[in-house]
This record gives C-alpha cells, structure tokens and sequence, in this order.
C-alpha cells in the first residue's frame, strides 16, 4: 500500500475574512510527483507556505510523514528540501557560502556540510559558478542554487513553488530533466507551476485549485480523458453563422465557447472527421487534447490579477 | 500570551547558527563594521575625555578622562547593539528576506530572533573590548585590569538594548520608524545618564527622570565598578537592565514570530 507522506484535512488559511485556502483535502503520497496548478490567488503558494511551516494554518490539520506542522514544525522542516518562489537565497554570500551557512542552519558536521556542499554544487552543474556572489547569477543559476540548497541534507520531499517561473526555455528544460531525474531517485516531489505542459510531463498527479478551492484531482492523462476527451477542434466563426454551428454542435459534441472561437472535445469512439467534414471552409485545427484545455474548462478563461 | 513572556532565552544550536551566519558577513566587511562602531566611539573619547577634559579637571577626586571613559563604554554599548539590532535586523528581515531563507530550514522563529539579539550584542561588545584595548594608552595596568572586570556589566547593556532594538524592529512599520527611535530615545539617553557628567548635577526633577533609563543603571554600576566605588544600592541597578532586557526581549521574539508567521 502507498504511503500517504503529506497529508491535509480541511485545512484554511485565512487573512482577514477571506479564506484564501478554504477546507482543502488531499494527500501527497510516497516517491509520486504532485502538482498544485491554478490562477493566481487561487491558493497555492498558501498551501506550500503551509507544508514547509512558513505561515500557520488558521483552521484544519496538515501532516507531513505524519508530524504536525503547527507543533512539530522543525522536525517537518528537516524532512523537506523547499525552494521557495523567490528563491529566498543570502545574498551577501558567494554560491558556496550560501550553502555552507546553509549546512549549520541543518545542524550539519563540517566535514559532510562540505562534502555534500561539493557534490550539489557538481550535480546542479554550478562548479564554475561557486565563489561567485549571488548578485551575479543569472535567473537560471540563482534557481539553481536554490535547488541546490534543497537538497544540501538529501531531503525525501521537495516542495518547488513555481520552480521554472521567468527563466528562459533552455533553464526550464534543463530543471525539469532534473526533476524527472530526482523523482526516478525515488524522491517525493511537490510542485506549483502555471505551465500545464510542465504539469503533463512532470506530475504523476495534480489538483487544480481557483479561490482557495480544490476543484478537480487525478492524473494528468486521466484528467485531459475524462474532462476533454482526446482531439479538440478549434475553430473561429462569424458572429452570423455561430448560432448554426452551435446549433450544430448541441446534444452531439462538448464544447467551451470563448467569444468567437469554439473549442470542440471530441471524446473516445466520436468521429471528428465527420466534424471536420462539415465544418469545412472555416478556420478550423484538430490537435491532440492537453492539460491547457482541461485548466481552462475548470478555471475559466477571465483574467485574474 | 503570558507564557511567552517569561521565556528564559538559550544558548540553543539554532541561535549559535545564526551567530556564525552574521559572524561570516561580518569578517567581509570588517573595516567598515569596524570603522563605525570603533573608531567613532574613539574619537569622542578623546577629544571630549582627554581633550575637552583638560579644562574640566577633576570630578569625585578623578581627572575627567577616568571619569568619562566607563560612560563612553556604556554608551558604545548602547549604541552598536542599539543600531545593529534595529537598521541591521530590519534590513535582513524585510529587504533582503534573510529571515525568511533561513526558517526554510529547521531553526525556529525564536531562534533566529535571539540569534539576531546574540549577534547585536556581540558585535557591540566587540567594540567595547577595542576601546578598552586602546585606552591602555592612557590608563595604567591597574585601572585596565579594573576595565576588564567592568565588561559583564557591558555586556548586559549590550544585550538589553539588541532586545530593544528587536523590539523597535517588530513595530516597525519602515527603516525610518528607527530615526525616531534613535534621535528621541538613545541620543538624549547617551547625553543624560550621567555619562558625561553626574546626574546628581541636574535639578531635583531631571536628576529622577534619569532614573527612568536603564543605561542610568549601567553607567552607575560600570563607573563604580571602574573606581572601586560600588556601594550596595548599586547592584540593585543590575535589575534595572535585566527586568526590562529580558520582558522587551520576550515581547520582541513574540512579536516577530507572530509576523514571519503571518
């Protein structure tokens, strides 16, 4: 049977009278990637701050490995690699500084706080970057010292909030064959992002949250089957023919409209072509159905702040 | 809540973690640390101690440069811890986050903060020792010996006002909130504790407003302890620091942990 290594119960975190985490439920089990996706304000970063003890719940239980974040937060604490979103790092120190004054803060002996200082420092490739001052990092590197941080005590859990936001598409590819990587080592991942296509590659199961509410769980795959289908149909119609068309669609096929354009779910065992067929002429494009279109069926599409 | 207050602090790993953390910064940036806590201590010490104290002569039957250097101790005590636990702390806590990276690891809230205290302390002792040090070239050997037996004393005021200095932290709305704190409160303290002259020359009125203040307390016991002149209501100062240091400590490590966790 898997173990449950992070678990909430009705849990809230209030500021104010609005309750930005409203009674979620979930459970983060053993050496599985999970993925807390949502629009901005929708939660996540509370619900992180929360697992690494960082703010106190208002109301509601979370467990990690069984221990309470509210009475035993430094054993939780010495159980969790965190990198926070802003990646949190000293800057009045050099790469290697940070985690050496990192390594006494975990209470590690001189000689392993070394060691273990050289072997992150070698595996999130920062060897040339070591006495430079934080200051000159790039974005990517600055990350990348984070995670280093994370792992300095070879933690089982990692909890990442937002770990490839703002860096450019060479950085992010190399933190998810990271992360891919430390998953396979047997570690417990827990990350937010607002990269779907993160999510798809990386988490084994996800939840989507929006205004403090978890609103749907499963794994990605099963997520994008059950709620969209396997191809989705774009088109854009003429404010003149869109009532024929979603007349059209009514009853045979689902569909979300945003303004003028129609995004089509074609679900196992329908027949797209035949869609396809009479739809012809129009600005129309069949492509396989992605966790994008499952976000915005459940989220919505309004802007948020 | 009233069991926070009565926290007795310790010398926990998390708080000697902290420590070496500013220990670390502090080796980077020695001269200038040193340079404002040391060296403007000195300059007031000689030229209003040695200097201006030539036109002064004697007070109490010592010249005025014996009479002025355990009120300059106290003084720089105040001062660095003072400065060091208010702008210093206040910085790492909300420009540079320093608080927040730290606590990702197992260390407490209340650690960081009496780390921070421990720190401001240190540092403001350091520089009590330097001008001790360097006023061996005026004072004998025996009067330096009675200067070493003095920083106990010191070191208590060093570390009752890095409590206060959190404390003006955990209100603190901006780093301007501290000028307030500095120029309303410290300054006029450094000048009317009878560091400079004896409170007993003020009129009746201001003479028990002095008493009011805690470094009073220091700069009575420090100087009686510098001219063997200690009388036993003298030691009752010690609680005059040790009663506010450690509530105002307990309510600034309560306060700041209450906003971290916020």
């Amino acid at each position: 049977m898997a173990k449950s290594i992070i678990s909430a119960q009705s849990l809230v975190k209030r500021y104010g009278t609005k309750n930005v985490v409203d009674d979620i439920r979930f459970e983060v089990i053993e050496g599985e990637c999970y993925g807390l996706l949502g629009p901005n304000g929708a939660g996540k970063t509370s619900t992180m701050r929360m697992i690494y003890c960082s703010t106190l719940p208002s109301a509601g239980e979370l467990r990690v490995d069984g221990l309470s974040v509210v009475e035993d937060a430094g054993q939780v604490k010495a159980k969790l690699g965190v990198v926070p979103q802003m990646d949190g790092l000293d800057p009045s120190f050099s790469v290697y500084e940070n985690l050496i004054v990192f390594s006494r803060y975990l209470k590690m002996s001189k000689i392993y706080a070394k060691e273990r200082a050289d072997h992150v420092i070698a595996e999130m490739g920062l060897g040339e970057h070591r006495n430079k001052k934080v200051e000159e990092l790039s974005g990517g590197l600055k990350r990348r010292l984070s995670i280093a941080r994370a792992l300095l005590n070879d933690p089982s859990v990692l909890i990442l909030d937002e770990p490839t936001t703002g860096l450019d598409p060479q950085a992010r590819l190399w933190i998810w064959e990271l992360l891919s990587k430390l998953k396979k080592k047997g570690k417990t991942l827990v990350l937010t992002t607002h990269y779907m296509e993160e999510a798809e590659k990386l988490c084994d199961r996800l939840v989507i949250m929006d205004n403090g509410k978890l609103l749907i769980e499963g794994s990605p795959k099963k997520l994008i089957e059950d709620l969209v289908g396997h191809e989705v149909i774009e088109t854009q119609v003429e404010e003149a023919d869109l009532n024929k068309t979603l007349k059209y669609l009514e009853g045979k096929f689902e569909y979300q409209k945003i303004n003028d354009h129609i995004r089509v779910f074609i679900r196992s065992g329908q027949d797209g072509k035949q869609l396809l067929e009479s739809m012809a002429g129009e600005k129309i494009l069949i492509r396989r159905a992605t966790l994008d279109d499952v976000f915005l069926k459940v989220s919505g599409y309004e802007l948020r702040d | 809540m009233i069991k926070d207050l009565f926290y007795f602090p310790r010398l926990s790993y998390g708080v000697r973690a902290i420590w070496f953390r500013n220990f670390l910064y502090f080796k980077k940036s020695l001269l200038v640390s040193l340079l404002w806590g040391t060296i403007e201590p000195l300059f007031y010490l000689f030229a209003i101690g040695y200097g201006l104290g030539q036109f002064v002569g004697e007070i109490d039957g010592v010249s005025y440069f014996n009479f002025y250097l355990p009120g300059a101790l106290c003084n720089t005590a105040m001062m660095v811890s003072l400065l060091e636990a208010s702008y210093g702390s206040y910085y790492k806590m909300e420009h540079q986050k320093t608080y927040a990276s730290i606590l990702l690891s197992p260390i407490s809230e209340r650690d960081v903060v009496m780390g921070e205290m421990l720190w401001a302390a240190s540092k403001a002792m350091l520089s009590v020792v330097l001008i001790s040090l360097v006023s061996l070239f005026v004072v004998d050997f025996s009067q330096f010996v009675r200067l070493i037996e003095t920083w106990p004393i010191l070191f208590l005021i060093c570390w009752m006002f890095s409590c206060l200095g959190m404390y003006l932290v955990s209100i603190a709305k901006s780093m301007e909130s501290f000028t307030y704190a500095i120029s309303g409160f410290a300054v006029p303290m450094s000048l009317f504790s009878g560091a400079y002259f004896p409170v007993e020359s003020l009129p009746r009125w201001g003479e028990i407003l002095t008493y009011f203040l805690p470094l009073t307390y220091g700069v009575k016991l420090v100087r009686g302890i510098y001219q063997e002149s200690l009388i036993f209501s003298d030691w009752l100062g010690i609680l005059g620091i040790l009663v506010p240091g450690f509530f105002i400590g307990n309510i600034a490590i309560a306060r700041i942990r209450r906003r971290l966790l916020s």
